[in-house]
């Protein structure tokens, strides 16, 4: 009998290659949790965000021979681009709107002290600041900042030279930074 | 902000944790997705096959009839008119072989 807990992730797909289903929910538990974030950063929403986990892994069941491990791919760098391809073909079918989760979180955070009420606005800024990104400079800040992938890896899931994802980085921080700065800016005109 | 100081703001970025519910919904959406596929009958199998040639796209179509056209187009070339064919229509004594064989007798 197969310990499926101590096989690595690549062993395990080839499991799943031979139908193995016990292989497959090993696989799911140990990274729902990884890929969820993954998919939350995608679409900065929650439910949205299990719904892309569960399609992305529903793929691999039905086809898990997608995987190529001859290939020497890491099985999470694979499943990065799907979690990330499944997330923009979500991204593309929503209708435009306002972020639910932005929403819901003011709303419930109304009565929050000073100092930790400008802890939380920052963080829902910084999340409408990100999501408002480029498509491309948000996945490259996403895998490589947040994920804390290697620019390489970041560069074969995005399907860009390393250059390229370099330069994606680059602009999506300097974005950042200029709209933060405008943001430091108004706050400490309002406060002074 | 410094570089330093703004990778710390980037930091602050919230990530709410997965329902610890999610695995097994996956893992049991997966097994429902095993069940459905195993009950699909080899008819239902061939008819969505075939679904795929009744219903094409229409790139596809497009294509076949280029094809066809090309096709036929090759193996009719019997039908050309050639040199020797066109002496043949321009011959007008063949416009009277008929009335060579039936005579006018024959129609009255």
């Amino acid at each position: 009998m197969v310990d499926h807990k101590n096989l690595d992730d690549e062993s395990l797909m080839s499991h799943v290659c031979r139908g193995d289903h016990q292989a497959f929910a090993a696989l799911v538990e140990r990274r729902t949790q990884m890929f969820f974030a993954a998919a939350y950063r995608v679409c900065g929403n929650a439910i949205e965000a299990e719904d892309i986990v569960q399609d992305a892994f529903l793929k691999l069941w039905s086809r898990p021979e997608a995987f190529d491990s001859e290939k020497g791919v890491k099985f999470t760098t694979w499943f990065y681009r799907v979690v990330t391809n499944v997330g923009i073909d979500a991204m593309r079918k929503k209708k435009p709107m306002s972020n639910p989760d932005v929403i819901d979180f003011m709303a419930d955070n109304g009565d929050l002290a000073d100092k930790a009420m400008v802890h939380k606005q920052e963080q829902v800024a910084l999340e409408v600041a990100i999501q408002d990104l480029p498509e491309r400079q948000k996945l490259a800040l996403n895998l490589c900042f947040y994920e804390g992938l290697s620019n390489k890896e970041a560069a074969e899931i995005l399907g860009v030279g390393v250059k390229a994802l370099e330069s994606l980085l680059m602009r999506a921080k300097r974005a950042l930074k200029d709209r933060f700065d405008g943001f430091e800016g108004e706050r400490s005109a309002s406060h002074g | 902000m410094d570089s330093q100081e703004f990778d710390d703001f980037l930091n602050k970025r919230h990530c709410p944790q997965a329902p610890s519910n999610l695995s097994q919904r996956i893992i049991d959406a997966s097994r429902a997705q095993s069940q459905q596929k195993s009950t699909i009958t080899f008819a239902e199998r061939l008819r969505s096959f075939l679904d795929g040639f009744m219903a094409p796209q229409p790139a596809f179509a497009l294509a076949m009839v280029v094809l066809l056209v090309i096709v036929l187009g090759v193996y009719s070339s019997d039908i050309v008119a050639t040199p020797d064919k066109d002496a043949e229509i321009g011959d007008v004594s063949l416009a009277f072989y008929v009335d060579d064989i039936f005579g006018y007798e024959d129609y009255l």
